[in-house]
């Protein structure tokens, strides 16, 4: 391992130091945390800084550093433009419309909001999608390969090794650890990219040196995706409207204004990190074609072996803690928001009986164990991860988007059939629109998905497996409707005498 | 210089100086937090809370 042809021992002592830091501020922070609100919400006092830290770090996982830089390796700038930056509209809506309504209403956990608007059924369901949604198997996956790749470990122990340091520091301080520790991530994460893309520039030759070799349709801003896609894309950015782990963090604020202004501020810095990432996906693939780095290079592993080449001892270490940091901000924070979801959001509820704050904080904990143990297995279980993910997030987006938005933005009648059977519709057109269109289509290898092609009335459509939300909002919308004729608005239960 | 080159650079400049000023002030707020008096409204610690008990609202 030692013996790594862009690595010191300089970098090696760096990494080992990052590990022990991330140990050290969560028992430090363990001390701190006594109640379940401090536990899971940071006790609603975070600030903006802290805010944008987590928010950054959690949101921006391996999946962005080579997912999006691998796509800019091979098809160029449409990776900013076309891919990355569409979103960016659901996210002003995200800052602006979302902000206070969540945070001035003292929710603790996204399914609370479904709970007390339709009844515990609408949460406990809620609860379930939560918890699918953030079982932390992406980033484990990414985590292990990261260690295979880069130290030559297996990827089942490394990821066994570094992720049981996420979980442990996760389990001593709740969000308090886990925001802290994203934010010492956060700084390694943009300072080490800031620094590594500028210096991989200027060794390759700058953008003039990548025009000379590599396609000239690389540098078309919106290269030649499909129309569809480029909105499917878009659409993907609706899942921060229901993500919990942007939920908790609204709720973990200290005021409405600091999440707005943390949401704003993350944009630009997810901005500027989304086009070095890009930047440095195009500079490797001009690294290859020039023979500076090796033509059997992954492309997936182009940006990491790139940066590595042109970072100095000890600076490589520093970007390999930020790139450890990517994975390990994204598994603590699902890790403690599937955690809430079993203990508060599914135990409480079922087991009908008054929990304490100790129970709640326990019973966290144990859930905590239990998700990240279930992502692990998840982890080494499916060939393709990532369209797993996308499976996840499209369930959760397509189950509850449509009755959380009715409680936010709706003050008239909203009964829980409505709500039940919008979560009925929405799961239900999911799975038959992946199933029909992974059994009728072809696998797509340039965009790794899976295209319906087909004919009617003497046209040709083509159907995405990421147009899924186009057909499954529209029916959970329906199925909202036709609900709401049924039964009355919820009224929780009078509180019990003391 | 290239367009490109200069985008770069200006994208690494609001990288590296948002993420060192953000942290900068993260650490004026963080005294609380790190020097033990975070939370003045959450006076009693330890494992045991004087806060009243949650239950499930059916």
């Amino acid at each position: 391992m030692l013996n790594h042809p862009y690595l010191s021992w300089i970098d090696f002592v760096v990494l080992g130091a990052y590990l022990l830091g991330m140990l050290g501020v969560g028992y430090y922070i363990k001390l701190k945390v006594p109640t379940f609100e401090e536990f899971l919400v940071a006790g609603r006092s975070m600030t903006t800084p802290i805010l944008v830290c987590t928010l950054a770090s959690t949101y921006y996982g391996l999946d962005v550093l080579f997912g999006t830089s691998e796509m800019a390796f091979n098809n160029g700038v449409v990776a900013f433009f076309g891919y990355s930056q569409l979103s960016i509209a659901v996210y002003f809506f995200a800052a602006f419309a979302l902000s206070h309504r969540l945070r001035d209403a003292e929710f603790t956990s996204l399914p609370e909001i479904l709970e007390r608007h339709y009844g515990p059924s609408a949460g406990i369901i809620g609860g379930c999608a939560s918890l699918f949604y953030s079982l932390p198997a992406l980033a484990l996956f990414g985590l292990g390969r990261l260690c295979e790749v880069v130290f030559g470990i297996d990827a089942r122990i490394g990821a066994l090794g570094l992720g049981g340091i996420a979980l442990v520091y996760t389990l001593w301080g709740g969000l308090w650890a886990v925001a802290i520790t994203d934010t010492i991530q956060f700084v390694l994460m943009c300072v080490t990219l800031a620094i590594a893309i500028p210096l991989l520039m200027g060794n390759i030759g700058g953008f003039d040196a990548v025009a000379a070799v590599i396609p000239a349709g690389h540098f078309s801003i919106f290269g030649d995706m499909p129309i569809w896609l480029m909105l499917a894309y878009t659409a993907t950015g609706i899942s921060i409207l229901v993500d919990p782990g942007f939920y908790q963090r609204i709720f973990a604020a200290k005021s409405a204004r600091q999440a707005r202004n943390a949401m704003l501020l993350s944009m630009l810095i997810w901005f500027a990190y989304d086009w070095l990432v890009v930047a440095g996906g195009m500079l490797a693939a001009a690294a290859v074609e020039t023979g500076v780095l090796s033509v059997d290079l992954h492309s997936n592993d182009a940006l990491l072996t790139a940066v590595m080449y042109a970072l100095p001892a000890g600076l490589a270490g520093l970007f390999l803690a930020g790139v450890l940091a990517t994975a390990m901000s994204t598994i603590d924070s699902y890790s403690l928001v599937a955690g809430a979801n079993l203990s508060y959001d599914l135990y409480r509820p079922l087991a009908k009986k008054q929990v304490s704050d100790k129970e709640l904080v326990r019973l966290t904990k144990l859930g905590i164990v239990l998700s990240w143990t279930f992502g692990y297995m998840l982890a080494y279980a499916f060939d393709k991860l990532m369209a797993l993910w996308v499976f996840q997030a499209t369930v959760l987006t397509s189950t509850v988007l449509v009755p959380i938005f009715v409680c936010l933005f709706w003050k008239g009648k909203k009964t829980p059939v409505a709500c039940l059977l919008s979560y009925a519709l929405g799961l239900v057109s999911v799975i038959v629109f992946y199933f029909t269109v992974k059994y009728f289509g072809e696998p797509n290898e340039v965009y790794g998905t899976y295209v319906w092609s087909f004919s009617l009335w003497g046209s040709d459509f083509e159907i995405w497996q990421e147009y899924s939300l186009f057909f499954t909002l529209p029916l959970s919308a329906l199925g909202f409707l036709i609900g709401n004729f049924f039964g009355t608005n919820y009224s929780p239960p009078a509180p019990e005498e003391a | 210089m290239n367009g490109w080159d200069l985008f770069t650079w200006i994208n690494s400049v609001i990288l590296a100086v948002s993420a060192i000023t953000i942290f900068f002030f993260f650490l004026r707020d963080s005294k609380g937090i790190l020097g033990g008096n975070r939370s003045d409204a959450d006076a009693p610690s330890g494992g045991d809370s004087d806060r009243p008990e949650r239950s499930d609202r059916s």
